[in-house]
């Protein structure tokens, strides 16, 4: 014991000074922390500042010239039809998906319980490519919108399926104890359990096609995302493009709002107690011509682009798009969306580790304003920080630096998201008893908090990296000129109609993006609970 | 050889005073348990003695070595002090054998001080399973072995049985006190469970509102609670106004004589257990009987804990034993009051 004391107090002093200059406290929270996380804030909203200062700067005549015109209510009123019809399609879809493959006995529902999700991993602009590539007068808003509607379903069916597969049936068993038919348990129990689900999906969705550039664009279906890029590509014209996005952003933040106003303010509890797997319903003599649904809905959004694409591949044979071209878009792709991925990790590690380990109000807040980014159209970012670059830091402008920033702000809410659920996995509680058990931080550090939290950091690292790889509209402003990634040289070749030459370029994105979609339907829990 | 002095600890969050000078002393090899009911503090003062919290006042000191006091603090690490936490948490990547491993040297890990701890708390051979495929008692025992492997002189137990059900807790209860005693560490146990607290430990401190109300031997506590409130947390009590007169206190349940008389006369406030009160047939009679009504019965088995109306309307509870006694709801009975009581 003696020979211990002797060695703590000649280490203490040095320990003690470094855990006082280190673990600096101010209310229970880690100065250095919050600062970190301050500033990764404010990185993410630069552009939204940006973008306000700029729109103010413009002055309110030339705002109200450009924004109270026939083109711009008409650009609005065709943005929410669009959206409207799209989040209404998603709604039923995604319900009677997840519905058919959680609750019913419907053959082959392990096999559409992931098929399902799969969507998600066809970017839209692809999906667009693919169906104008064979039906070369597909355009219009109801090409647009079922375009749209094949690649977002999944946004409401992943949290449906996994929101029905948790469900207690013990509430549905109640329901139907207390006289309550079969449909009215659905619509006044099952229902309403899925009412966070479906809001945040529909919510989702709506985000999505406002921002959506690639398909509207291809589709030739004017709505804010095609009219900005139209004034920024032709015309340079930084004040109308602004005031544009502008107002793009006013709608989307229009729409949270009116979705926090309407959210319910009943908990979804569920009691403690060890809980069933659902029930299933029997569909008896309807349960092959059923599995049409969910193959028909295959078909049209997996089937279609497969088919077309490997018809555009085929006939490209004769005349190969140069293996170098590709290789160099591919490079290219991988090399700035690591740049993109760091980037977003750096940022999001403070703020997400911050949310995770420390209530209160200025936690809370960081992480919130973090989530900006969500909400906020890829096209609007882009323009923003090419403006950005433009006045005020313009060794920046056209660098793939300021593309890698351009993913990190787009990307952040993903990231924080990540390592926020990481961390969650490391408790403090175990660190502490590490701590108790004679180990020091370092030691600690090394043996719990890292193997706990690296794969899911890790996971999430992998998840913006592949997103970066997708993106379109950012990348087509952020690029370094003369510099062709796998996105834009799709977007490129599609747009001159060379569509055997864009093939491949579609091909190779959709291997990359599955990967994520996969490990998402995963981790939802669809291909857990359907595999019982 | 461990002693633990705990010396006008203070500890604020923010306008809270979670601690507000609690003074402790565990003798070295003894278990204290620190009851009290949720938000007294105590969870935070175990907390503050492993080196998880720096405090506001006082000091901490573990066989003599001051390791805590305000603006200075041995680091957790340094303090050899290991904790049990509530939902046990052990290390989910780790095997069992590695968890209780973790604070071990090589040295003791090559010589089976793993499997000599998993045997102490009753699951040999469990080394190579992981935390999830365990029991809830078994990750309890588990936490317990990681704890007392590295031989602390003082582990410190934060409500680890208050997640388990009654009969594995009683016997998980026992083998954790055994295996304390095995290695002769001082243990402090934070509970909100009375019966917890009085069966396991050596001393029992009461806490309210971050303030130690009392310490010292369970049956001291219960027998001599310091004011009302203990007297009520710690077991069941009934309390009845009284007027204290030459070493008696008169009650609606008669004269009863007073433990440690006080000479002074008037206004008091009387504690009787309801094990003091007898509870006989409405035929016997005599002077220090009471008539009541039965109004209800909790059967607990070995014993029955009566509710009882009295003819001015106050409710009182009394403890019978065995089968013999009267019990049937609205049936007449007669107090007797057993024993001294107590006035405050």
């Amino acid at each position: 014991m003696t020979t211990t004391a002797g060695r703590q107090s000649s280490g203490s002093t040095t320990a003690d000074r470094l855990a006082a200059g280190v673990g600096r406290r101010v209310r229970g929270l880690p100065v250095g922390m919050v600062l970190a996380a301050a500033l990764a804030v404010a990185v993410g909203l630069t552009p939204l500042a940006y973008l306000a200062v700029r729109t103010a700067q413009a002055g309110a005549e030339r705002v109200a010239a450009e924004l109270l015109t026939a083109r711009t209510a008409a650009l609005a009123s065709r943005s929410v039809a669009l959206a409207t019809v799209v989040t209404l399609a998603c709604l039923a879809i995604g319900v009677a998906l997840a519905y058919l493959v959680v609750r019913t006995d419907l053959p082959g529902r392990r096999f559409f319980g992931v098929v399902a999700a799969l969507p998600l991993a066809i970017p839209t602009y692809v999906a667009g490519f693919a169906w104008l590539a064979t039906l070369p007068r597909f355009a219009g808003f109801w090409p647009a919108a079922l375009v749209l509607t094949l690649c977002s379903y999944p946004y409401v069916y992943l949290p449906v399926a996994a929101a029905l597969a948790g469900t207690d049936p013990a509430q549905e068993e109640v329901s139907r104890a207390l006289g309550r038919g079969a449909w009215r348990t659905f619509s006044g129990v099952t229902l309403r359990q899925l009412r966070p689900a479906l809001a945040s999906g529909g919510l989702l969705v709506a985000l999505y096609v406002f921002s959506d550039f690639g398909a509207v664009s291809l589709l030739r279906y004017d709505t804010f995302t095609r009219a900005i890029f139209t004034k920024f590509n032709l015309g340079f014209d930084r004040t109308g493009a602004l005031v544009l996005s502008t107002t793009l952003v006013a709608l989307t933040a229009l729409l949270l709002f009116t979705e926090s106003l309407a959210r319910h303010r009943a908990r979804y509890a569920r009691l403690s107690g060890a809980s069933r797997p659902p029930l299933r319903i029997r569909l008896g003599r309807m349960r092959w011509p059923t599995a049409l649904v969910p193959a028909v809905v295959a078909g049209l959004s997996l089937g279609m682009p497969a088919v077309s694409l490997t018809g555009w591949l085929a006939s490209g044979v004769s005349r190969p798009e140069p293996v170098g071209a590709i290789l160099t878009a591919a490079g290219n792709s991988l090399w700035v969306s690591l740049l993109g991925a760091a980037g977003t990790l750096v940022l999001a590690l403070p703020i997400g580790l911050l949310a995770a380990r420390h209530s209160g109000t200025v936690p809370q807040l960081l992480e919130r304003a973090s989530y900006a980014g969500h909400a906020l159209p890829g096209l609007v970012i882009g323009l923003s920080l090419v403006f950005f670059a433009v006045t005020l830091a313009y060794p920046l402008y056209q660098t793939t630096a300021m593309l890698a920033l351009g993913y990190s702000v787009l990307f952040l809410p993903l990231a924080v998201a990540a390592v926020r659920a990481a961390a969650i996995q490391s408790p403090p509680a175990l660190e502490e008893v590490a701590r108790s058990l004679g180990r020091g931080p370092l030691h600690v550090l090394r043996t719990v908090t890292l193997p706990l939290t690296a794969p899911g950091i890790g996971a999430g690292a992998a998840l913006v990296f592949l997103t970066c790889m997708k993106e379109l509209p950012a990348t087509l402003m952020l690029r370094p000129t003369g510099m062709d990634t796998l996105a834009t040289e799709l977007w490129t070749k599609t747009d001159v109609a060379a569509y055997a030459g864009a093939a491949p370029y579609a091909a190779l994105l959709i291997i990359l993006a599955a990967v994520p979609t996969w490990l998402l339907a995963q981790r939802t829990g669809v291909w857990n609970e359907t595999n019982q | 050889m461990s002693e633990l002095k705990v010396v006008g600890v203070g500890k604020r969050y923010g306008d809270v005073r979670a601690l507000d000078g609690v003074d402790l002393t565990v003798p070295s090899g003894d278990l204290m348990a620190v009851l009290g009911p949720s938000g007294c503090g105590k969870t935070t003062l175990l907390r503050c003695i492993a080196g998880f919290e720096p405090l506001d006042a006082g000091r901490i000191e573990i066989d003599g070595r001051q390791v805590a006091e305000p603006g200075r603090q041995v680091a957790p690490e340094r303090r050899r002090v290991a904790v049990v936490p509530q939902e046990g948490a052990l290390f989910p990547h780790l095997s069992v054998a590695g968890n209780v491993g973790y604070g071990l040297d090589r040295q003791s890990r090559k010589r089976g001080r793993v499997e000599e701890v998993l045997e102490l708390v009753g699951l040999p051979g469990y080394g190579r399973r992981m935390p999830h495929e365990l029991s809830g008692g078994q990750q309890q025992r588990v936490a317990v072995a990681r704890a007392l492997a590295p031989r602390p002189p003082l582990v410190l137990l934060d409500e680890p049985f208050s997640a388990l059900d009654a009969g594995l807790r009683v016997e998980l209860r026992r083998d954790i006190r055994r295996a304390l005693r095995a290695d002769s560490a001082t243990a402090v146990l934070v509970t909100h469970d009375q019966g917890e607290a009085l069966s396991i430990a050596d001393l029992v401190a009461v806490m309210r509102e971050g303030r130690v109300l009392q310490a010292g031997a369970p049956a001291h506590v219960y027998e001599a609670p310091a004011d009302i409130w203990v007297a009520d947390f710690v077991g069941e009590a009934v309390i009845l106004p009284g007027t204290l007169h030459d070493g008696r206190a008169h009650t609606v349940l008669g004269d009863l004589p007073v433990r440690s008389p006080r000479s002074d006369t008037g206004e008091v406030q009387v504690m009787i257990r309801p094990e003091q009160i007898e509870v006989l047939e409405d035929s016997h009679v005599g002077p220090e009987l009471t008539p009541a009504v039965v109004t209800s019965q909790d059967f607990h088995g070995h014993d029955a804990l009566l509710t009882l109306r009295l003819l001015d309307g106050s409710v009182i509870t009394a403890r019978t034993f065995g089968p013999g006694a009267p019990s049937g709801i609205d049936q007449r009975v007669a107090l007797r009051v057993r024993d001294q009581v107590r006035v405050f």
